[in-house]
């Protein structure tokens, strides 16, 4: 992707975020009337504009002298040249409960990331206005005789109802919460509403109140209404809700509720109350599943029109639209899922929904407003294709599918002659790097064996490399000497006859037969003879010997020619000899025979 | 001779469990930020050849801002065990904050990490092992006499020439008798304080050990082509 091109369009996909993050949240709360008759109520509106204002959430404190409803939430996000605000209202319906000045308590608004407080609001509640009031004529006063045939039980009361006992998921179901009263009571009641299972509700404020005679009997009546919408197929219960009235003791002087002056006179005097805590049934309540629904159903249960509307009809390449759709009808607009928005010639780039609800005639409505930051991903005339909505119409009892009206664009070239490259790929948050920091401790113990071994190796390396360099040396002479050997046997035989005689004489000692020592003096003589005439002589008589040993060497002394023969023949006669040899007389002999060879050896070396 | 072995093996899995119970207990420490305690367990179990619990205390000097020790134990640590990316991670970034650049950005990182890949010791150890196979080698094949194992003799002779070549050359390396100057110090002439000043060397720079007498290391710093002497008391040697 062009990278200029992509750098131009950042600061708007970025400028959301930036707008937000350098607004400052604003946060206030104000009611409509400062002072408000008992018999009234007033509205309580928390506004937060800014950062997050739509994440914001009201944390209401506990407030015990007004009955507090929600009586529903709006909000707004606007695009105007790039410049993102966002605005988010919640209304409360109150009700207070005596008279006197009271102080509605600051309200945190948590943002995700910080509370706000509103300030503080000071109300006063009057006695009764009578404007509104029934006149005298049309609610006669109670009759005395009357009432007194009927239980204190029956004169006061709360009922729950629903408006249907079955109904689908998204589908609005009003819940009436009825408080009678034929007794005077001190202060307007304490509302505790119920809690839901597998329902969402919506309050429905303001409390109705009127008059009512049942059985002959005229009750003050106050009626709490909630819409409630199923979640999913299956049960679903309302559990009871509870009021707290405080009734007027009956043996204090009786003051007529439907008198016109009734709450001045009530408020006027000290009276003796007593608690009367009140409790609706439970209700059960039964949600059939949708059937089949469409695989582009919007999850909205209701009665929808749909419209569409661009911020420009002619732009640059590279520029955004702000195409913002509105859906709006009865139902709760909370559940709708944004339609889909696809186009080869748009590139999406963020899609923001609000919604503001409405409450009229006890129906909760209002309208989704979803705005999807659009770029055109190529020049000339190009439409927005329609976009598709399906609900299902609780009128008619089926799915409908709904359409906005197209839309014409006209996108000119980029400016300054920029060209664009819109590849599939999301653009992300580059990751910011804000610090660093040494990698953590093994925790773990680890084999250290390699080290040691190493270590241990070179300490001692230069002993291994002198042992290793002398077998070598030893390997390199060894084998030279079986070459030399392997080269002239005979020549090596001659050099080493003397001493390959004594070795093989030292071998006597061990043996214990004396006439076998006798065979191995006698052949290791004939050996070194072999060895010193280079040919094997074999066991040859001493006259042949002699004469093989004077051919070899004409001038070998004749004196050690004879005493070679006196030896020879004295082993010879030792071995035929039938006694054994003294071990003198053969250690003698070994003597004579080394000293011999050894006179023979320098004879040969002349 | 089985109960000296059952005592032999008994006391080797106490030291091998005790050892774990107290690298656990340092690592607890560490984690808590109670790095002082975590080192001292450390340095307990420290016996100088452990490349992880040098590393660990260098972590623990690093905590507690002293990143010239720091450096100088992950240099020892990185000294025995070069290969371990974390050693090698910590010692670089120490370097860093002492000022001090030991890898040059010139050189691929991938020249480092092969450079580095054994230990002088391995190196040393991997020659002795070749030169070893080499020699039983020529003495069999001259046993044979028939030269069936020369090329065997030719790979081990490349091998332990390899090793020892490589071996030589670390000894040109800056890890080859390191040490880390502790404070900032004057490099002089002679290991006296009468020789003149050649140079101020600041504080976390890696230097090389030439020698030492008994109150002076004769200090190198090839790359600034420096080469005197410095009071002991200013350098940490690397041994």
């Amino acid at each position: 992707m062009n990278l200029i091109g992509k750098l131009l369009l950042l600061p708007f996909l970025f400028c959301f975020e930036l707008v937000l993050s350098s607004q400052n949240t604003v946060v206030s709360a104000w009611v409509d009337k400062k002072t408000v008759p008992i018999n009234e109520s007033f509205t309580l509106t928390i506004s937060v504009t800014g950062t997050n204002a739509l994440n914001a959430k009201p944390d209401l404190p506990a407030i015990f002298d007004f009955n507090i409803y929600s009586s529903g939430k709006s909000s707004n996000i606007s695009v105007v040249n790039g410049q993102i605000s966002s605005t988010a209202e919640f209304s409360y319906t109150l009700t207070p409960k005596k008279t006197g000045k009271f102080v509605i308590p600051k309200i945190g608004i948590f943002t995700g990331n910080e509370k706000y407080f509103t300030k503080e609001i000071e109300v006063e509640v009057t006695p009764p206005s009578f404007s509104n009031q029934p006149s005298q004529q049309t609610y006669p006063k109670q009759p005395k005789q009357k009432k007194q045939n009927i239980s204190s039980d029956e004169l006061i009361f709360v009922k729950a109802y629903t408006d249907k006992k079955s109904a689908y998921p998204g589908e609005q179901i009003t819940l009436s919460i009825k408080f009678y009263t034929a007794l005077p009571i001190s202060s307007n009641p304490q509302y505790l509403p119920p809690s839901y299972s597998n329902l969402i509700s919506e309050e429905l404020p303001p409390v109705k109140t009127g008059t009512e005679v049942i059985n002959g009997v005229r009750y003050y009546y106050a009626e709490v209404k909630t819409a409630l919408f199923g979640i999913m197929p299956g049960k679903a219960s309302v559990s009871p809700a509870t009021i707290i009235a405080y009734t007027q003791s009956q043996s204090e002087e009786e003051l007529d509720p439907f008198d016109p002056n009734f709450i001045q006179k009530f408020f006027s005097k000290a009276v003796n109350t007593k608690e009367v805590k009140l409790q609706t049934k439970p209700i059960e309540i039964q949600i059939n599943p949708l059937s089949n629904p469409p695989a582009d159903f919007s999850n909205g249960v209701g009665n929808f029109f749909i419209t569409a509307k661009a911020d420009q009809n002619t732009v640059n390449m590279g520029d955004a639209i702000n195409l913002t759709v509105e859906i709006t009808g009865k139902g709760n607009v909370k559940s709708i899922n944004p339609p889909e928005f696809k186009s080869e010639n748009f590139k999406v780039y963020d899609v923001l929904s609000s919604e503001t609800l409405s409450k009229n005639n006890d129906i909760v409505g209002g309208t989704k407003k979803i705005t999807y930051i659009i770029s055109p991903t190529r020049e000339g005339e190009i439409k927005i294709d329609p976009i598709k909505f399906t609900f299902f119409n609780i009128d008619s009892q089926k799915y409908e599918t709904i359409y906005s009206e197209p839309i014409k664009i006209k996108v000119l070239k980029p400016k300054d002659g920029k060209t664009y490259d819109f590849d599939k790929t999301p653009i992300q948050n580059e990751i910011s790097k804000k610090d660093s920091d040494i990698n953590y401790v093994y925790e773990k113990s680890k084999s250290v064996l390699i080290f040691k071994a190493s270590k241990f190796i070179n300490e001692f390396k230069m002993y291994i490399n002198a042992v290793l360099i002398l077998i070598l040396l030893i390997n390199y002479f060894t084998n030279k000497k079986l070459e030399i050997i392997a080269s002239n046997p005979k020549e090596y035989a001659y050099k080493k006859a003397l001493s390959n005689f004594k070795e093989k004489i030292k071998t006597v000692k061990f043996e214990p037969e004396s006439k076998k020592i006798l065979g191995i003096i006698y052949d290791s003589i004939y050996d070194y003879i072999s060895a010193k005439l280079k040919k094997n002589i074999g066991h040859l008589t001493f006259s042949k010997l002699e004469a093989e040993i004077l051919s070899e060497k004409k001038d070998f002394s004749k004196e050690l020619l004879s005493e070679l023969k006196k030896t020879i023949e004295k082993i010879e006669f030792l071995n035929y000899a039938a006694s054994e040899i003294k071990k003198e007389e053969m250690e003698k002999l070994i003597t004579e025979t080394f000293n011999l060879m050894e006179k023979i050896e320098k004879e040969f070396s002349k | 001779m089985k109960k000296i072995l059952f005592i032999v093996f008994i006391l080797l899995f106490d030291f091998r469990f005790v050892f774990s119970q107290s690298l656990n207990e340092a690592a607890e420490k560490y984690k808590n930020g109670d790095y002082k305690q975590a080192l001292e367990i450390y340095q307990k179990l420290n016996d100088g050849e452990n490349p992880y619990l040098i590393y660990n205390i260098g972590n623990c000097h690093y905590k507690m801002g002293d990143k010239t020790t720091a450096l100088s134990q992950y240099i020892k640590a990185f000294k025995i065990l070069p290969r371990d990316a974390r050693i090698k991670e910590n010692m670089l970034k120490a370097a860093g904050d002492n000022g001090e650049i030991l890898f040059s950005k010139d050189i691929p990182d991938f020249a480092y990490s092969v450079y580095y890949f054994f230990s002088d010791n391995e190196l040393s150890a991997l020659f002795e092992l070749f030169f070893a196979i080499f020699v039983f080698l020529i003495v069999t094949n001259t046993k044979r006499k028939d030269n069936s194992l020369m090329s065997y003799i030719v790979i081990s002779a490349f091998l332990f020439s390899i090793f020892g070549v490589w071996h030589m050359m670390r000894k040109n390396s800056i890890f080859h008798n390191p040490g880390v100057i502790a404070q900032e110090t004057d490099v002089l002439s002679g290991p006296k304080n009468n020789f003149n000043t050649l140079a101020t060397v600041p504080k976390g720079r890696v230097v090389t050990v030439l020698s030492e007498n008994d109150d002076y290391f004769e200090i190198g710093i090839p790359k600034d082509n420096i080469k005197g002497w410095v009071k002991k008391e200013d350098l940490i040697k690397i041994d």
